[in-house]
């Protein structure tokens, strides 16, 4: 099978995928792999550049580790795989995952083929295969990777969370925080646990806090929360008391708005900037922007941040955080829709997973097929 | 406030030394001396619409979170200037510790000693521990509980090496009855570390804290049985601890998969974790222990262990909600274990 027909195939199926991924053409997939290696033929064709010649090399197969928070790195991890060709091998959660397990026989023949999922860790998956993508959390990430043969490259996704920045406009500005916020219930590494409010906007944290909790309380009408296991509506609860056991000293530094009569949403203001994380299912901090020394400010949670969410959004803005080293700076709103060339943890979506030889000019060879036919 | 919490106070004492008590008007009395000497606990009950009028039950006085206690607001009875002991929740030091502030070591001391007695556990002659001594952790609860229950303080008592493994030759060549303490982790350590060794008959193992959230998931009924063939003992003389530092008191469960028991005067209630309603006998949910001994703090915490209550003062513990951080004292003792690999 060539890159093209299964190209064609994905793009064909792309509605399988979209939700989690977003829509795709293939003409996307072909962009995709023309930015990543810089010939939309590389995977088929050396590509050659100041009279050298480079071979790319896609690995045979991929093991793909998933978390059972949310079903978007699967989806996101499987759609690289099979844009690569690789034969791509999937351990599920021990509990499965429902979501992304229904797709799997909707998919066509050649590219069902590439796929095998797995609710245990067969031992060989992890001795054979020549890349290993785990998502989960850093201890997870550590304990495969000790696990691996040392000749296997592993791209580790590690516990990431994402905050968001409002400058100016804070009542629009509340609405797609909201909508960030409620994504998803905030399983994902892209889901905003904190919102900023930088000193220049005309409405104060707490002001703001106030018209997200509004705003919240609205999206719950049109987009309900998952229903939640003991533990995490527990989760909830036990931090909405310790917030309101700390409101009633000091309200200047917490405050509290809740859904009432349910765990439906929470938002908590807090005076002090560190970056907090999020017990998850629509609970979001709203926070002040440190005016100085941002890296001391945001706290230890700065090392796993994933995004940063801007309103409005501006280049120049975003330029000046970069310092914060996160793998993506988008508009506010738009965090849970990442493009296809998304950078996630820093790395190329595509090239991260490959490798290439070189030579040193170009000669006539043959055309290239797929792995599976090397 | 000097004659309330005499008076109170007195009624405690009564109460540990096994008087007949009432449970409901001591618990009500110390919640409203609470109430009026605890500026955050009133401002909370404020905040929930709770006050001395509209609390007529035990089970009605609101509890803290446990991480109440790792706020900056001292949960106290007393002016700072009167604390004579904090003793802090475990963690690493990047982490928050809650502080339980004490006045009056001689109540808690109480609470610790007739606490045991009324489970009707053995007299402390022969006690050891798989820990630092109390001088070098003098912020450990669990040490100072160790401390208080046996009379013995000398150094061959406390197992652990500065350079964080076991020295057991104390143990050897026993042949009185004796007793083991250890947290779920140290124990673990110690029987990765050391060579089986038959205690004498009669011994006892006591082992407090759970494992959740540090190295390795560690499945309690395995571990029980590796500490029972480690010193070659029955499961009925695995003795199990629930405690915590933002207590006073404890509550223990002789023998493998046994309810917990408490004392007179510590009672327990489950709610659910959604709604903070309370629960009956045999569901599961949150555990909330009323602890009278907790006079000059807080009578009521709100744990994120998961149990079962059989009634007001015997609950089947299902384990630390797994949504809640990683903490407990026996990850204080991983911690040290860790730190020599």
């Amino acid at each position: 099978m060539t890159t093209p027909e299964r190209l064609t195939d994905l793009a064909n199926h792309s509605e399988l995928f979209a939700p989690w991924t977003g829509a795709f053409t293939k003409n996307d997939l072909e962009d995709l792999i023309n930015t990543e290696f810089g010939s939309p033929s590389a995977l088929d064709q050396p590509v050659s550049k100041d009279e050298k010649t480079f071979h790319l090399e896609v690995p045979k197969t991929i093991l793909h580790i998933v978390s059972a928070n949310t079903p978007h790195a699967a989806f996101q991890s499987l759609l690289r795989g099979l844009v690569l060709g690789s034969h791509n091998r999937i351990k599920l959660p021990s509990a499965g995952l429902p979501t992304f397990e229904a797709i799997l026989p909707a998919l066509p023949p050649s590219l069902n083929a590439l796929v095998e999922t797995s609710r245990d860790l067969p031992p060989d998956w992890l001795t054979t295969a020549e890349v290993l993508v785990i998502f989960g959390n850093d201890d997870t990430v550590r304990t495969l990777t000790e696990q691996a043969p040392a000749t296997t490259r592993v791209i580790g996704h590690g516990q990431r969370l994402s905050i968001a920045l409002v400058l100016d406009d804070p009542e629009t500005a509340a609405t797609l925080a909201a909508t960030d916020v409620c994504s998803f219930d905030q399983r994902g590494c892209l889901s905003v646990h904190d919102v900023y409010v930088h000193p220049d906007c005309p409405a104060s944290p707490e002001t703001f806090a106030a018209l997200l909790a509004e705003a919240m309380a609205k999206d719950v009408l049109t987009s309900p929360p998952s229903p939640l296991t003991p533990s995490e509506a527990g989760a909830i609860t036990t931090l909405r008391e310790t917030a309101r056991f700390i409101s009633a000293s000091l309200p200047e530094q917490c405050q509290l708005w809740e859904s009432p009569d349910s765990t439906a949403w929470t938002v908590i203001h807090e005076s002090h900037p560190a970056i907090k994380v999020s017990c998850l299912n629509r609970v979001a901090y709203v926070k002040p922007w440190p005016s100085h020394d941002l890296h001391t400010s945001l706290g230890k949670e700065l090392q796993h941040l994933a995004c940063i969410a801007l309103h409005p959004f501006s280049d120049s803005f975003a330029n000046s955080l970069s310092i914060l080293n996160p793998s993506r700076i988008c508009p506010l709103g738009q965090t849970q829709h990442p493009p296809l060339t998304w950078h996630q943890d820093n790395h190329p979506p595509l090239a991260s997973l490959t490798t290439w030889h070189d030579q040193p000019a170009l000669r006539s060879s043959p055309r290239r097929m797929g792995p599976g036919h090397h | 406030m000097g004659s309330d919490r005499q008076a109170l106070r007195h009624s405690l004492l009564n109460c540990m030394g096994g008087a007949e008590s009432d449970f409901d008007g001591i618990a009500l009395g110390i919640f409203e001396y609470q109430l009026a000497h605890n500026s955050p606990y009133r401002k909370y009950c404020t905040a929930l619409g709770q006050s001395q009028e509209t609390v007529t039950r035990w089970q009605d006085i609101p509890p803290v979170p446990a991480d109440a206690f790792k706020s900056c607001l001292p949960l106290t009875c007393f002016p700072p200037e009167n604390t004579i002991r904090t003793f802090l929740t475990s963690g690493t030091t990047s982490e928050t510790k809650g502080e339980h502030h004490f006045c009056d070591l001689e109540l808690y001391e109480s609470a610790i000693i007739h606490g045991w007695r009324h489970a009707k556990l053995p007299e402390l002659l022969q006690a050891y521990f798989a820990s630092r001594p109390p001088a070098e952790t003098p912020h450990s609860s669990l040490g100072h509980m160790f401390q208080t229950l046996c009379p013995d303080h000398s150094p061959d008592r406390w197992l652990a090496t500065p350079g964080h493994g076991f020295d057991i030759t104390s143990l050897i060549g026993q042949s009185t009855p004796l007793v083991l303490f250890g947290t779920s982790l140290s124990l673990l350590h110690l029987c990765h570390s050391t060579n089986p060794i038959a205690l004498p008959a009669g011994s006892r193992v006591f082992q407090t804290g759970g494992f959740k959230g540090v190295s390795a998931e560690h499945n309690p009924e395995e571990l029980s049985d590796q500490i029972c063939r480690h010193f070659d003992i029955t499961e009925d003389q695995l003795i199990h601890e629930y405690g915590m530092t933002e207590l006073s008191s404890q509550s223990y469960a002789p023998g493998k998969n046994s309810n917990f028991r408490c004392p007179p005067w510590l009672r327990v209630q489950v709610i659910d974790p959604a709604t903070g309603h309370s629960l009956p006998s045999g569901e599961p949910g949150y555990l909330v222990l009323y602890d009278l001994a907790n006079l000059d703090s807080v009578l009521a915490v709100r744990t994120q262990d998961f149990a079962r209550m059989i009634d007001h003062s015997t609950f089947q513990l299902l384990g630390r909600d797994p949504a809640a951080l990683p903490r407990g004292c026996s990850r204080a003792s991983d911690s040290f274990f860790q730190s020599a690999s």
